[in-house]
């Protein structure tokens, strides 16, 4: 079965790549849902989600035929949008300088004791990580990359990869024991 | 395999990085191991809810249906649109264009470094009627004086001779530059809103400027000249003070609420549906210009796909910034900052440091 995909995905690519017109607006209608989804994971509007996928696509269209196929089209297209994820962030970050939680450490405070829900809601701390740190989790648990193709569509090294994950996972551990003492 | 080596494999186990000999070497330590056997299961446990949590997340957003469709399109509309026409659909608004016409009209067949002075003379060039100007510019330019500030035959003459070589860095240039006389000549000298749709679409074209580097991306655009952005070109634009202004035009301007420390009023410009002013602070200038929804509407809409979403007043903006242009010796970039208040567009360009020129927008 993925065999099956990923050879439509190639013949669909190449044929983009001769100028077919209809098989790049496939390419589009497939990976729009999640790559628009990436991208949600980082910047917080929609509009500008909405600007960042299509951007990316634009820039896919005209720079297709330097694509050179080292890397498979989805890895080279997912690249495009996080640098231009990044490109807002950093836009946004000069405006505001209050603008995102970039701190790893999720600081629970004495005012978490004091909720009656003692139950850790491991959304909010995916969303205070950083953006560096979310696209990894992103990528990697929601997209389904493996570790080695995070490295590359992030354009960090394998290492740091690595170290996001388990530094997210041994995070949510602590948690998860700190909350098992607080429960009743 | 001792403990202490198999548990920070554990992660390497679950990211699956492991090589198949290590891989058969920890399981079979967690086999053996009860202690390193639980905290992998722990760690397979807090793994599992974080690949949970996070396709929740993912899940959860909705994704507009008709996205991918509207991309279709616009790719499809990029697909059949001239390289004129698609420059023209990220312009800016029309006095702004009208301007830059002649501004990079003069710049194709000058050296770069010949017209943009420093701030000081350049705003004078810039925004002097053309009637009374093209005396001081032949002065003040390179040999040849410029004589093209009107759009119509003296343009059209200046563009016919032989542009020299190094300002022109690339023959498709030149063509553009043929392109635009042709159209020129084509318009005549009305001031209609067509002819300056006209002239605004070639006009693009000619925006490179000889010095600079071609701008590769779709997001870049054209160095507006420093010191203001007042089309001397354009027959129908008239200067004069706000209130003249307002009574041609319709309606009075906005007036900023806060201006940077030294910022003068130096010119009110307007044309057909905007009026435009011009401050300088220093050795930086900046212009407002305001115009009604339905006179800048198709410009608008998709220049504002072009920039970096913002926040005036919380109202969403686009903010655009050039690439550094060396101007008068100095590199500048010029910062433009547009939005939309009901029926007004307004939009605050210079070469301020964003912040200023964001706070210059928030207090119109």
């Amino acid at each position: 079965m993925q065999g099956e995909l990923d050879l439509s995905e190639d013949n669909l690519v190449q044929m983009a790549l001769t100028g077919d017109h209809d098989a790049f607006a496939q390419l589009v209608q497939k990976y729009t849902p999640d790559v628009f989804r990436t991208a949600s994971m980082v910047l917080r509007d929609r509009d500008e989600v909405e600007d960042v996928v299509q951007e990316a696509f634009l820039i896919c269209y005209r720079k297709l035929k330097s694509f050179r196929m080292e890397s498979s089209f989805k890895t080279w297209l997912y690249r495009i949008v996080v640098n231009l994820c990044y490109d807002r962030l950093r836009k946004l970050r000069r405006e505001s300088a209050a603008f995102t939680k970039l701190s790893l450490n999720f600081n629970v405070g004495n005012g978490d004791m004091s909720e009656i829900d003692n139950r850790i809601d491991l959304k909010e701390i995916i969303s205070s990580l950083s953006p560096e740190h979310r696209l990894v989790l992103t990528l990697y648990y929601g997209m389904d990359f493996g570790v080695k193709k995070v490295a590359q569509t992030l354009g960090i090294p394998v290492g740091t990869v690595k170290s996001r994950l388990s530094a997210a996972r041994s995070l949510l551990k602590e948690r998860l024991e700190r909350g098992q003492e607080y429960a009743l | 395999m001792r403990c202490e080596i198999v548990r920070p494999m554990l992660h390497d186990l679950l990211d699956k990085t492991l090589s198949p000999e290590e891989a058969r070497e920890v399981g079979d330590h967690l086999a053996a191991c009860e202690s390193c056997r639980s905290e992998f299961q722990e760690l397979k446990r807090v793994d599992d809810l974080l690949r949970e949590a996070v396709c929740e997340m993912i899940n959860a957003i909705e994704v507009p249906p008709d996205l991918g469709g509207r991309i279709e399109k616009i790719l499809a509309e990029r697909k059949n649109k001239t390289l004129v026409g698609w420059l023209a659909a990220f312009l800016k608004p029309p006095a702004v264009a009208a301007l830059l016409l002649t501004v990079v009209a003069a710049a194709g067949i000058f050296s770069f470094h010949n017209y943009f002075r420093p701030a000081a003379n350049q705003s004078k060039v810039v925004l002097e009627d053309p009637q009374t100007s093209s005396k001081q510019l032949q002065n003040e330019n390179a040999p040849g004086g410029l004589s093209l500030l009107t759009l119509d035959g003296e343009l059209h003459d200046e563009l016919s001779a032989p542009a020299e070589p190094e300002q022109l860095e690339q023959s498709g240039e030149r063509d553009e530059v043929r392109a635009v006389q042709d159209r020129v000549s084509a318009g005549g000298g009305s001031g209609a809103a067509a002819d300056l749709k006209e002239r605004q679409a070639s006009s693009v074209k000619l925006q490179v400027p000889p010095a600079a580097p071609q701008p590769t991306q779709e997001k870049s655009f054209p160095a507006p000249a420093a010191g203001g952005f007042f089309a001397a070109a354009a027959p129908s634009l008239k200067k004069g003070t706000i209130e003249e202004a307002a009574g041609e035009v319709g309606f009075v301007p906005a007036r900023p609420a806060y201006l940077p420390r030294g910022a003068e009023l130096q010119e009110v410009t307007w044309l057909s549906g905007t009026i435009c002013q011009s401050y300088r602070a220093g050795q930086f200038s900046f212009t407002i210009s305001q115009s009604r929804r339905d006179v800048a509407v198709p410009f608008y809409d998709e220049a504002a796909r072009q920039g970096t979403p913002v926040q005036i007043n919380g109202l969403r903006a686009i903010l655009q910034e050039t690439r550094p242009e060396t101007v008068g010796g100095t590199p500048r970039v010029f910062t433009t900052v547009r939005w939309q208040r009901g029926e007004w567009i307004f939009s605050v360009c210079g070469d301020l440091p964003g912040e200023e020129i964001i706070k210059i927008a928030s207090s119109l």
